[in-house]
């Protein structure tokens, strides 16, 4: 994808016509009063939780003074039928019900002082990582990772890859690295692997089926050799590959939460709004199912 | 009122009087020289027999089958004699009197043969054509104007008649002819003094404000290039943007929103053919070299039917022909750029060319500040135009024009840091070429066929890497037409002038084309993706007649129908549009409206706030229609001793299918999908604009004030104030001369600060956009518009100094931009301080910048 840097050389263009200045202005943004967010990412064989609050001025500097949600009261549906009532559980709101994967939900939320919230999402069924491979070049010391699978035909797909890595201990055990996430610094096809995310401080690619769509597709990553290396050089390493199903929801959330965060960074792009599909609120109700494989390097292999 | 059905009744008893024919002499001059005031300035010829008849026992006799009674004379309302009242009721009324025994009688003038004279009309000095100027007869006061290629034709009685060619900084020649057949006559007139004013409306009589053309600005070139201006380079765009009714976009920047309109509804044309991308360095300067330019109309309402394409502003531009007397040039150098215009006959009254050119050179100036302070070489940022015309006289029938326009702007930085090279690059222009034909079909015909090529090109590289990796990508945009269109100019009578013609404009869209290679020695990988949208082919046909009338004395018509029609992927989208403007002119007042049909057949996708070069050209289509507006206007004019001029005109526009981003995200990447991107929706606007001008003496200039309000309605129904609706608009404009060779001259512009979107709440979002988990901010952007910037305003001066020397005059001018250091918002961020805190911030540009120039004339 190419990224036009225009605005960093119209900032030069304006230092050229002299001195550009910064100035702060007194200004208050005008509040609206605060939505309801509604934020619940669910995965098969795991009971669904709600995490609701209130919004905050945007000049707040932190979400410390963010205002959970109390009282409110949940029902979840399962392919429209009601299967729980959810009550407020300490702070969270938790299910006792395990959802599964291929299935549609949706809740209502009722509160004592706003419109009824609603929303509704489904679990995909977990794309099987088919092969998987790590290769060390030592010539040019980077890591090579191949991963398979095929792209099931007929629907509309979408995927949210992550990379973590463990490394052994003197004791035995398989312990992350300091650095949470490895370096993916090229991925088999630009225009495949689409966003770069971070679900749970794990760097992730973010993409769809569009140019996939019913093939099986190899994603080659590399990376810097240190992802089998860890802060003890030449031990054992294990790398874990996630590949997650994700709903619509959930892929168009994230995507435009990262494109939300790139434009930020340029003052004359046009603004947009991160995806919701929570009505009469903000936030995400979406889920996913993942498949997982486990690559292990041992050095003198 | 006497009536006499049978006139010999009254003959035999007058021829029976004793003493008759010494009596009727004297009676006839008693009565003639009665000294008579009339109530009113305007009458028809029966008001007027009935005022004199029950006011002042003046009988008067006449065949009411012969004498239309209905028609209107103006009069002066000072006491005057009886004779000076019957002159202009013979004059305005085509009648003949004669008195018989104290009564007047009135008859029809007999009907003479009419004749044409027409030709063309130039400058003396240099063999330009005038536009504009006005030709009449001094004894009916029926004239015309010269059309935008000089030619005139006017159709009179035969006879003694005494025709004056007149236009406004030149010398008025009148010219006694015994004419009495079609008469040929081509004129050169002599300039006298400098154009100085801003002429708001312009008329047949050359009154600065006569309300014939509602909606109508014409900007004289010297008056652009009088004014202080940024960095020394005078500029067509920005000076219009001084006048009421046209805004300005952000600070510094040349894009024009006329009457709640966007930057994209302003046709551009120069000599005839629409420019695409009509500025230079991201908007700072327009494209257009003030040094090159003839003429400047600009029409924000009151459109007439031969324009179409746009919904908001029409900017004619005209170019120099070339002086085919003698060889001129004129040239400046100045502190960020340079300037030279070099014209003359290539055979003497024949043929003449003009050649410009500008070029920037800012690059090298900075060049060591840039690596100084931000380690960037600045391989090349710099821009340049360069113009030429042909003009080729055929025969007294026959003229040829070619001319020639090609403006680029070229930027291209590099960095080196730790053996990773980054070099970036952008190269936009427009080229625009026209070839037109002028023809004399007719004594009161004249025909001018154009063909013309615009091309506006956006091209983008970038290649970064090492000696282990290497990535280069490349994107181009770019828009082509082809057009052809003939324009005929009929002039049956000095009441009518009949405008028609037909064009057709083959349009070739490229919306986006690019490709991509990456090759990484470490892993071997190698990566390239080539993608390209199809070229969309629209074909534009338009046609449209129009007449400019004058009904009756002092009122005038301008009505008209364009018919525009757009094929585009096996649709067609057509429109008829009425057009229609009245003005009345009552001495040194007048009123007009005018009602203005408009249809545009083409949108442009923003891709950044400030009129960037990235932004798209796309076609209609499907889903997404022509954006079509109504606008109404009314307004009035005064002037005072022909030295102040006031004026005031309200308007109310509406704008159908109008274009939004809902989801602006990296379109460019996404750009084959557009039309998911925008949001179609309906504008609208009303305001009131208000001018005085002081047209002569010392101190010339002109107070602008606008009171506009602009509001959007997009799919989610909720109305939103539009981006630049500024309530506002000041402008305050004056050149005083201190003496033959200095002169002064400021403005002051003040406007409300225009609206932008910022987001008012956030919330946490699952993700992060870093290994780092509170990373993880959503903002939320409530409503579009929300935050009104702070207030612009600024002082430009600057002082201009004469030299005349053998071979020419030089001119040095030095100047201050932003005299006072407001510190005007470019733009508006939120950002974090120490602390974490949120605050809002501005960038400010151009917090003060000098203007020095040395200007020559050879």
């Amino acid at each position: 994808m190419i990224k036009l840097k225009i605005s960093s050389l119209l900032l030069y263009i304006s230092s050229i016509l002299l001195v550009s200045c910064e100035e702060v202005l007194n200004v208050s943004i005008e509040e609206e009063g605060n939505t309801v967010i509604v934020n619940s990412a669910f995965i098969p064989n795991e009971p669904i939780s709600f995490e609701i609050y209130k919004s905050i001025p945007v000049t707040n500097a932190d979400f410390r003074n963010i205002e959970a949600v109390d009282g409110a009261s949940i029902i979840l549906y399962e392919n429209g039928v009601t299967v729980d009532e959810i009550m407020q559980k300490s702070s969270a709101y938790q299910s006792d019900f395990i959802p599964q994967e291929g299935k549609d939900y949706s809740f209502l939320i009722t509160l004592s002082d706003s419109k009824k919230l609603s929303g509704q999402s489904y679990i995909p069924k977990a794309v099987k990582i088919s092969s998987s491979a790590v290769t060390f070049d030592r010539y040019n010391n980077n890591v090579k990772i191949n991963m398979r699978f095929t792209d099931p035909a007929e629907t509309e797909n979408f995927y949210l890859f992550t990379l973590t890595t463990l490394y052994k201990q003197m004791d035995g055990s398989f312990q992350p690295y300091d650095f949470n996430s490895p370096w993916i610094y090229a991925a088999s096809d630009f225009s495949v692997v689409e966003k770069n995310i971070f679900p749970d401080g794990k760097r992730g690619l973010l993409f769809s089926d569009k140019l996939i769509d019913g093939k099986e597709y190899e994603l080659v990553l590399t990376m810097w050799s240190d992802v089998i290396k860890g802060n003890s050089p030449y031990s054992t390493c294990k790398i874990c590959l996630q590949l997650s199903s994700i709903s619509k929801d959930l892929y168009l959330y994230g995507k435009s939460f990262v494109e939300q965060n790139a434009s930020g960074m340029n003052p004359f792009d046009e603004y947009f709004n991160v995806y919701s599909n929570i009505e009469n609120g903000l936030g995400i109700f979406a889920g996913y199912s993942t498949s997982f494989d486990t690559l292990t390097y041992r050095w003198g292999d | 009122m006497i009536k006499c059905p049978d006139r010999s009744v009254i003959l035999l008893i007058v021829f029976m009087t004793p003493g008759f024919f010494e009596g009727i002499l004297l009676s006839q001059t008693s009565l003639l020289d009665k000294t008579i005031e009339l109530k009113r300035a305007s009458y028809t010829l029966g008001d007027v027999i009935n005022e004199l008849t029950l006011e002042h026992s003046i009988f008067f006799s006449f065949n009411d089958k012969e004498v239309d009674t209905k028609k209107t004379v103006s009069m002066s309302v000072k006491p005057q004699k009886l004779r000076q009242i019957l002159d202009v009721v013979e004059k305005q009324c085509q009648v003949e009197y004669s008195i018989h025994n104290d009564i007047i009688i009135l008859k029809p003038k007999k009907t003479a043969k009419k004749v044409t004279i027409s030709g063309y009309i130039d400058d003396a000095s240099t063999g330009e054509r005038l536009i504009n100027a006005t030709v009449y007869d001094r004894e009916t006061y029926l004239g015309t104007v010269s059309n935008s290629y000089g030619f005139y034709s006017l159709l009179l009685e035969e006879g003694d008649r005494e025709i004056v060619f007149d236009y406004v900084g030149y010398t008025s020649m009148p010219l006694k002819l015994n004419l009495y057949r079609d008469t040929v006559i081509s004129i050169k007139l002599s300039p006298v003094i400098e154009l100085e004013e801003v002429v708001i409306v312009g008329s047949r009589d050359m009154k600065i404000v006569s309300g014939r053309d509602p909606g109508l600005v014409k900007l004289p070139v010297s008056k652009i290039q009088a004014l202080p201006s940024l960095i020394g380079e005078p500029d067509v765009i920005k000076t219009l943007q001084l006048l009421p009714g046209i805004q300005s976009g952000r600070e510094g920047t040349a894009n024009m929103y006329v009457r709640g309109g966007g930057a994209d509804q302003n046709l551009m044309l120069l000599d005839d053919v629409p420019v695409y991308n009509a500025s230079h360095l991201y908007g700072f300067f327009s494209v257009f070299n003030s040094d090159a330019i003839r003429s400047v109309k600009l029409y924000k309402g009151g459109f007439p039917a031969r324009y179409g394409g746009r919904v908001s502003s029409v900017v004619d531009i005209r170019t120099k022909e070339g002086n085919t007397q003698e060889f001129q040039g004129k040239g400046s150098i100045g502190l960020m750029s340079s300037r030279i215009t070099c014209e003359g006959p290539i055979v003497n009254d024949k043929a003449s060319f003009l050649f410009s050119a500008r070029r920037t050179y800012f690059d090298l100036l900075t060049k060591s500040l840039f690596k100084k302070n931000l380690d960037l070489d600045m391989e090349a940022a710099y821009f340049y135009d360069l113009s030429g015309k042909l003009s080729y006289t055929v025969n007294s029938k026959n003229r040829l024009y070619w001319s020639i326009y090609k403006g680029q702007d070229k930027f291209v930085t590099s960095e080196e840091t730790n053996n990773y090279s980054y070099t970036e690059g952008m190269d936009w222009g427009n080229l625009v070429s026209s070839l037109r034909w002028n023809r004399t079909l007719s004594k009161r015909m004249f025909v001018n066929t154009t063909a013309s090529y615009s091309l506006y090109e956006f091209l983008y590289s970038n290649e970064n890497g090492s000696e282990f990796e290497n990535f280069k990508s490349n994107f181009d945009t770019h828009i082509e037409d082809f057009a052809f269109k003939t324009d005929f100019d009929f002039i049956p009578s000095p009441m009518h002038h009949i405008k028609f013609g037909a064009g057709y404009i083959y349009h070739a869209f490229s919306p986006r084309s690019s490709d991509e290679h990456y090759y990484s020695k470490f892993s071997g990988f190698e990566y390239y993706e080539e993608e390209k949208q199809p070229v969309v082919y629209p074909n534009d046909i338009n046609a449209y007649i129009e007449d400019e009338v004058q009904v009756i004395n002092n009122l005038h018509f301008n009505a008209g129908l364009h018919y525009a029609g757009c094929i585009v992927k096996e649709r067609y989208y057509q429109s008829l549009q009425p057009r229609l403007s009245v003005s009345y002119d009552l001495n040194s007042i007048s009123f007009n409206a005018s009602y203005s049909h408009m249809a545009q057949y083409m949108h442009l996708l923003p891709a950044k706030d400030y009129g960037s070069v990235t932004d798209l050209w796309l076609p209609v289509t499907n889903k997404i229609k022509p954006v079509r507006s109504r606008e109404y206007s009314l307004g009035s004019g005064y002037s005072l001793n022909d030295k102040y001029i006031f004026s005031i005109e309200g308007f109310y526009k509406e704008m159908q299918n109008i274009i939004e981003f809902v989801d602006a995200s990296n379109y460019t990447a996404n750009a084959t999908d557009w039309e998911s991107l925008v949001d179609v929706g309906k504008g609208w606007a009303y305001g009131t604009e208000f001018m005085v001008q002081k047209t002569s003496g010392r101190f010339t200039g002109w107070i602008g004030y606008t009171l506009s309000y602009s509001k959007r309605k997009f799919s989610d129904g909720v109305i939103i104030p539009f981006k630049y609706d500024r309530r506002h608009d000041i402008s305050v404009v004056g050149s005083y001369q201190l003496k033959p060779n200095i002169r002064a001259g400021f403005l002051w512009v003040y406007s409300t600060g225009h609206l932008m979107t910022l987001p008012t709440i956030k919330y946490p979002s699952i993700f992060a956009y870093s290994e780092y988990d509170f990373d993880n901010d959503i903002n939320y952007y409530k409503l579009k518009n929300n935050f009104k910037i702070p207030d612009y305003h600024r002082l430009d001066i600057n002082i201009s100094f004469d030299k005349q020397v053998k071979k020419g005059t030089n001119v040095f001018t030095i100047g201050i931009y932003n005299l006072y250091s407001r510190k005007n918002p470019f733009y508006i961020f939120l950002t974090k301080d120490n602390i974490g805190n949120i605050q809002v911030k501005s960038m400010c540009i151009l917090p003060l910048a000098p203007e020095v120039r040395y200007a020559f004339v050879f």
